[in-house]
């Protein structure tokens, strides 16, 4: 049965702008067209590859070589504007844009989709000529890289995309040092107690790894780069790579009169609200950028792929039909792939969850983990373990 | 409408089952495949094949037709 849209819902005659053409923006493209939306969609992207899926490329895309291409969640059914958004006025849902030669124009729209995502976050002693992997053009300056000969790299984070670029490039046959104030790896993804069987895939790998170190200064100059730890080692490499995490991307946003805290604050229909906490008519947020308020009344960022995809179809029915929808929430799931190990996880994992042996695959380097925390279940976690884990998602394991 | 499932793509996400139950079955490993008998997908289940395509984070699923 179809809903019936109400007041403020979208009409034919409308134009809905989406500010950022990757996963969270095309998903709600597509869902748009699905529900029959017939308006005029454009997208503003400054990438010139988007769209384009983003997991591979600490991948398959490094470590094989892959190609990009068209994800299956793009609807080419829309006007993709090669644009940088500068600046944004909620009220008015007026766009500055500005193009790659400079030129600058205003666009205004009856809806607006937020979806810029996030960028990475930078160390501030970090000097030009460190490597970072966000986009399409990171993962090939990257491979270039790669291909002119560099030996031995070095990677600054051991969170997922550090350890799954330290993979990839082992797989390479590069040399690969990891460097991580933190003292286990994996902890935000994995928690304490997995992060630390994770310290044993990376020295089965022979990756050379520096954990719990502060680092005193990164030197970069044409090729012959060094991280001097505060123990005063040096480890020499020909590139270095900073994968410290990420950062939502929001400078254009800045007076734009939206509630900005650690991305765009938004309700839980993904309806972005004002400073002072009102919804604002028609703008919404949807992906990495966004801060969607929780039943508890705080806000948090979910910046898993599942996640962009679900805000990104949960605006658009939210803008379609003037109101938000009831849909049947997905647990949260992640994956990594590193190491020989393919890693889901369902559920969250807190830092000190108790993680416990629920079936070893040995012969696979794998197994089935149940995660609780306080004695409550809060996550599944598989290791090359997808048959264990098929049946935890088709509710067979208890 | 037909769908085929790319099984060297497929990577055990699970998700095309959970989202079109009917249509994905899994082998003894957990990988996907589309189930005998069900790769021209009938009217009624055919928003959910697509939604199981556009859901798979390796863009294993195709839909034609």
């Amino acid at each position: 049965m179809s809903p019936e849209k109400v007041q403020g819902g979208l009409e034919p005659s409308e134009t809905v702008a989406i500010v950022g053409a990757s996963l969270a923006g095309g998903a709600c493209i597509t869902r748009l067209r699905e529900l029959g939306f017939t308006g005029r969609i454009q997208a503003i992207d400054c990438d010139p590859f988007a769209p384009y899926d983003r997991p591979p490329l600490s991948k398959r895309f490094l470590a094989q070589n892959t190609e990009i291409e068209t994800p299956r969640w793009w609807s080419p059914d829309c006007e993709v504007i090669r644009a940088r958004a500068v600046a944004f006025d909620a009220q008015r849902r007026a766009l500055r844009l500005r193009d790659t030669s400079g030129a600058e124009r205003n666009i205004s729209a009856d809806a607006v989709v937020i979806a810029t995502g996030a960028q990475p976050r930078r160390l501030p002693i970090e000097p030009d000529g460190v490597f970072a992997l966000r986009t399409a053009g990171d993962a090939l300056a990257l491979r270039h890289a790669v291909d002119a000969g560099a030996k031995h790299v070095a990677v600054i984070g051991a969170g997922v995309l550090g350890t799954e670029i330290a993979s990839s490039l082992r797989q390479q046959d590069l040399q690969v040092s990891m460097v991580d104030a933190a003292s286990l790896p994996l902890v935000r993804l994995l928690g304490r107690g997995m992060g630390a069987r994770a310290i044993d895939w990376m020295k089965e790998w022979n990756v050379d790894l520096h954990l719990g170190v502060r680092i005193e200064s990164i030197r970069c100059d044409h090729g012959v780069c060094a991280v001097t730890l505060g123990s005063g080692v040096a480890i020499e490499s020909d590139l270095i790579i900073s994968a410290v995490g990420a950062r939502p991307a929001v400078d254009w946003l800045i007076n734009s009169g939206l509630a900005i805290r650690d991305g765009v604050l938004c309700d839980a229909s993904g309806s972005a609200l004002s400073m002072g906490h009102n919804v604002v008519p028609r703008v919404y947020v949807a992906g990495d950028v966004a801060s969607v308020e929780c039943p508890n009344g705080s806000f948090a960022r979910d910046e898993s792929w599942t996640g962009a995809k679900q805000q990104g179809v949960k605006v658009a029915e939210t803008m379609y039909y003037g109101a938000q929808q009831t849909v049947q929430p997905e647990p949260p799931y992640f994956w990594t792939e590193q190491f020989g190990r393919r890693v889901q996880i369902l559920g969250r994992v807190s830092e000190n969850g108790a993680v416990s042996c629920v079936k070893s695959v040995p012969d696979r380097n794998g197994g089935l983990f149940k995660v609780a925390e306080s004695g409550a279940h809060v996550a599944w976690i598989a290791i090359n373990a997808p048959s264990l884990f098929a049946q935890v998602k088709a509710g067979l394991l208890p | 409408m037909k769908v085929a499932l790319d099984a060297k793509r497929c990577q055990g996400h699970a998700r095309c089952a959970a989202f079109a139950p009917e249509t994905f079955v899994f082998d003894d490993e957990g990988f996907s495949r589309v189930r005998e008998g069900f790769e021209n997908v009938k009217p009624e289940l055919q928003e959910k094949v697509r939604r199981a395509c556009t859901n798979c984070p390796e863009g294993a699923i195709t839909i034609s037709g």
